[in-house]
């Protein structure tokens, strides 16, 4: 009837332990890869480590996880890793290729959801998809620093984190967070062993493709708020770069300010009437 | 000799309407209730309802073993009297009523008399199917003021979420689920 009470450091372990030591370690292996100049493998480590972390957090929130998949979170485990590697396409074709993976990857996870949708339904989800990822990947195409787009990201991810658990589930919420510990992972490691600026960037970029898979199918299956989660992600649409003049604190709180303030109205305008429980 | 002639002609006619009763009911939905009570932390049991269902059942009172009744639930209807809690339990986190829209039971099997008995059947919750034992107990039937004719039943059953994948947050809040039913049937 009545379980026992759960330990904080067991919710703690997925959200945190887990996504932090594989984010180091991983970390560790693509520093490696760069110092002995495998430029191949450390290419395509760059993204795919945001997803291996993530998925050892993932896995640990979702226990039920099960191959082949069977529900909709079996399939964005998964799926997810199909707009991480497409952040790796050549750039003439990235953006609609991108857009088209995303959704085709999204469309596994959306199976549920497809059959009680009319056809101008699916069409008009399928122009907004392909539009809003169109502009999420160009505008990190445009991204110059490898310092501040980062920080940028990780405000973004933890503040739709609460936004996702204000507005229902908090095992997606948790979901988030975790990616928020991988990216902080990997940028904090690259204040100690030095990664190459382009490596932090495709690594961000890789984050978010990730969120935004997150993000969709909190809209789709946690009924998160559409304008929630439009405001968290505009700060995507700015463009981060370095001034030479710029103290590293400085640099960090006005990306935070800038970031959170989206966040802040986001939380706001998804806040309950009543008391949360 | 006409004694002897009436009298399968009598029974006959008695087995007939004795099976006009088994007759087919709708679920009357402004007299039917789908209670859930939960434990919250030990301290206390929240009570929800589920405000939209639908189904049916045939039900003889001379012959209650062929008893069967199909209702679904629509999980979205899902009511706490508390927004917020309503919204988390609809998630992904607990009955994910996107993925999983209805809740559905149909019986298999009734054991028990005219007044009381068991009813058996398959309850599928959160895309997991499992046969569970529904106690159950006539309240009465007869003749409403309109013409038509009623039936009703409550039933009680006690299920494990934890069976149906529901396991998250075991530590607050219960494993059992209570659901209590109060429902009143239209004869068709």
């Amino acid at each position: 009837m009545y379980g026992e009470s759960v330990s904080p450091l067991a919710m703690l372990l997925p959200v945190v332990v887990y996504p932090l030591l594989a984010a180091v370690v991983l970390g560790l292996v693509l520093f490696q890869f760069e110092h002995k100049q495998l430029q191949k493998p450390a290419f395509w480590l760059a993204t795919g480590l945001i997803w291996l972390a993530w998925i050892t957090a993932a896995q640990g929130i979702h226990t039920r996880w099960q191959l082949p998949p069977r529900q909709a979170l079996d399939w964005l485990l998964i799926a997810s890793l199909v707009p991480v590697l497409a952040t790796r396409l050549p750039k003439e074709y990235r953006m609609s290729g991108f857009g088209v993976a995303s959704m085709l990857s999204f469309a596994l996870v959306a199976q549920p959801l497809l059959g009680r949708m009319s056809t101008i339904e699916i069409f008009t989800q399928v122009v907004g998809w392909l539009l809003f990822c169109g502009m999420a990947i160009s505008a990190s195409d445009r991204q110059q620093s490898a310092f501040r787009f980062p920080v940028s990201q990780i405000v973004m991810i933890v503040t739709s984190a609460v936004v996702i658990g204000i507005s229902s589930s908090l095992n997606t919420a948790q979901m988030t967070g975790s990616l928020a510990v991988v990216l902080g992972v990997i940028w904090l490691l690259n204040r100690i062993v030095a990664l190459s600026a382009q490596s932090i960037l495709a690594v961000t970029q890789a984050t978010m493709a990730l969120w935004l898979f997150i993000l969709a199918y909190a809209f789709y299956y946690a009924d998160v708020s559409i304008y929630a989660l439009m405001l968290l992600a505009l700060p995507l649409l700015i463009k981060w770069t370095d001034n030479p003049g710029d103290t590293w604190w400085k640099k960090i709180a006005t990306t935070v300010a800038i970031s959170l303030l989206p966040g802040v109205l986001a939380i706001w305008w998804v806040w309950p009437e009543q008391s949360l429980y | 000799m006409l004694k002897s002639m009436l009298k399968p002609v009598l029974l006959s006619a008695a087995l007939i309407s004795g099976s006009a009763m088994a007759a087919n009911y709708d679920i009357d939905g402004a007299h039917t209730t789908i209670l859930f009570k939960i434990n919250h932390m030990g301290f206390s049991e929240t009570v929800g309802r589920f405000n939209s269902f639908s189904g049916n059942y045939q039900y003889d009172a001379n012959k209650p073993q062929s008893a069967q009744v199909a209702i679904t639930i629509d999980a979205d209807s899902l009511d706490t009297n508390h927004e917020a809690r309503d919204k988390h339990v609809k998630s992904p986190d607990f009955l994910d009523t996107k993925q999983y829209p209805e809740i559905s039971f149909k019986s298999t099997a009734f054991n028990g008399n005219a007044d009381k008995g068991v009813l058996t059947g398959d309850l599928t919750m959160h895309g997991v199917t499992k046969q569970v034992d529904l106690n159950v107990v006539k309240i009465g039937e007869g003749k409403d003021p309109w013409g038509g004719y009623r039936s009703g039943f409550n039933g009680t059953i006690t299920l494990k979420r934890a069976d149906f994948g529901i396991d998250q947050m075991l530590g607050g809040i219960g494993n059992d689920v209570k659901i209590e039913l109060f429902i009143e049937g239209i004869r068709k």
